[in-house]
């Protein structure tokens, strides 16, 4: 008895039979709710194999552009055999008499897709617990970490679909003019005209300008030569952002040791070289600047997580980890081309191109800034840019001043001692084609805006 | 007037009931399709009212067999996504049913 009420309890957990012959009523009487359904469940979201034939039928109907009413459901069922005997025709008849009001679909096929997600985490259970009685000697960091992957897999790219009707989107549109109405009145009275953020800072006030800040939900795709400033330029964002404004964020490292990393803040946040810093050649005094400057370390938001493996699968499970624990505002992978790639079938372009797709979903996914850094060819091109170009919101391109520029570029000699420019590829909020003139110091592993000279 | 939902259960009744009929043998394949294809015309998309009141006037009878087995082919051959066609059987169907009601 028991027993029975347990396995009751179970089959109430894992399907429901009366919302799927309620979504497939309505399927069949009403073309919005067929719309609705099929945009929303697939066939394996019915536990009932019958359910899931007669929806199968009616997406085949829809793509050849018939209404799959209960008459073209019946006439397709029977022309493929499916509707033998008159008890057939009874059990179809059953669900199509599962009468809903249309307006409700969303609720049903919420159930429905509900259920269907319990019964993929049942699944997860039940391989994870046979995992562990079939092998014997666990790596159980690894065990863990590929049980979190799985995880984040069920749930992680899933998007709710959201149409915004005439009046969302003037709505929308008002607020967003009025905000910034507000904002530019409070711009000029109380920040004496300085833009305030509308994201983090880039840690350049002229990139700030221009972009306003990395914002929620942004893919931010920095691409540079082997070394000439990636990690540099990832570090300068985490010190402005996790330092300076004392936000939470995470660095990826495909890379770099915990040691190394560890030791490039040193210089960082003291402004000493690299090379003395990596030997030990420094004073008493310099050794307390380095303290102190890691003392502001201590107190910051950066998280971060050196990862020599690291999987597009990975970083959707890392980053949702850090942003329901730690409340992060931003990711920085440094960087993509060093993340390990599982199909060879496909060109290396091909899979960069996949990896940035997937970034971009999951900052809309978390809400946050993401940034993805990238190596350009000697040439200064990068593979597959244009593909990553249409994905990133933000594309920008750090390279060296040539030395001809330096002598003849008028507008550079404006500028005191440029060598480098962070050049704007792409911005999908404001100007692009913009190149800024910086100040990168290798060894010190800082970045600034140049100086204007005569300011 | 039948609310939403009445309609919805009169048209899934005969639909059933059309169906039935063809697998216990009581009607062929094109008599089925045929049935099928004036319910859903009727029903879901609220068209041939022309048709069904013609064939409200439609007496079946042993004296104008003839004629009524010519009405029957016709009815079956009718293709309900030829406009064209539509409208030349629906003329000779008046013709055909006001023969028989004369006879």
């Amino acid at each position: 008895m028991a027993v029975s009420i347990r396995q009751q309890l179970a089959d109430e957990l894992m399907f429901d039979l009366e919302s799927e012959k309620r979504v497939l009523s309505s399927i069949m009487h009403s073309e919005e709710a067929c719309i609705e359904a099929h945009n929303s469940l697939n066939a394996a979201d019915f536990y009932s194999p019958k359910h899931a034939t007669v929806f199968e039928l009616t997406v085949a109907l829809y793509a050849r552009e018939i209404r799959p009413t209960y008459v073209e459901v019946l006439k397709e069922g029977h022309s493929l055999g499916l509707l033998k005997s008159t008890r057939d025709i009874e059990e179809l008849k059953h669900i199509v008499e599962h009468y809903i009001d249309d307006e409700n679909i969303k609720y049903w096929i919420k159930k429905v897709r509900d259920k269907a997600r319990v019964r993929k985490f049942v699944e997860f259970l039940k391989n994870s617990m046979e995992l562990l009685h079939n092998e014997a000697d666990h790596d159980v960091e690894q065990l863990l970490m590929e049980a979190e992957e799985k995880l984040t897999n069920l749930t992680a790219l899933e998007i709710d679909d959201h149409v915004d009707t005439p009046e969302d989107m003037a709505n929308l549109g008002y607020d967003e003019v009025e905000r910034r109405f507000l904002r530019f009145r409070e711009i000029q009275e109380v920040y004496k005209g300085v833009i305030p953020l509308d994201g983090l800072t880039t840690g350049f006030d002229s990139l700030n300008r221009i972009t306003l800040g990395y914002k929620p939900g942004d893919l931010i795709i920095l691409g540079a030569q082997t070394g000439h400033g990636k990690t540099a330029f990832a570090l300068h964002t985490a010190k402005a952002v996790a330092v300076d404004q004392g936000m939470n964020l995470l660095y990826l490292n495909t890379e770099m040791s915990r040691q190394q990393i560890a030791l490039r803040w040193g210089s960082i946040l003291s402004l000493i070289e690299h090379d003395r810093i990596r030997i030990g050649d420094i004073n008493e005094n310099e050794l307390s600047i380095i303290l102190n400057g890691y003392s502001r370390l201590r107190s910051s938001g950066f998280y971060s997580y050196p990862c020599p493996n690291l999987t597009p699968e990975k970083t959707i499970s890392i980053a949702r980890k850090f942003r329901t624990q730690k409340k992060i505002d931003l990711m920085i992978i440094d960087y993509i081309g060093r993340m390990e790639k599982h199909d060879p079938r496909l060109q290396e372009w091909q899979i960069l191109e996949q990896i940035v797709k997937t970034q971009k979903m999951l900052a809309q996914n978390l809400k946050i800034a993401v940034m993805c850094l990238v190596q350009l060819n000697p040439d200064g091109t990068l593979q597959g840019a244009k593909r990553m170009k249409n994905e990133c919101d933000l594309m920008l391109k750090l390279s060296p001043i040539p030395k001809e520029d330096l002598v003849e570029d008028e507008e550079l000699k404006k500028y005191l001692n440029p060598n480098y420019y962070i050049t704007i590829e792409k911005n999908r909020d404001g100007r692009s084609g913009v190149r800024i003139p910086i100040q990168f110091d290798l060894q010190k592993q800082s970045m600034k805006d140049a100086e204007r000279i005569g300011r | 007037m039948p609310g939403e939902q009445e309609w919805k259960k009169l048209y899934d009744d005969t639909a059933t009931v059309i169906m039935d009929l063809f697998m216990t043998g009581r009607i062929e394949l094109e008599e089925l399709n045929f049935l099928l294809n004036l319910l859903e015309a009727v029903i879901i998309k609220q068209q041939q009212r022309e048709l069904i009141d013609l064939l409200k006037n439609w007496q079946p009878a042993a004296e104008h067999e003839e004629i009524d087995t010519i009405i029957k082919a016709t009815l079956l051959a009718m293709d309900f996504k030829d406009q064209d066609d539509w409208e030349h059987n629906l003329a000779l169907l008046r013709e055909l049913i006001s023969l028989g009601e004369l006879s």
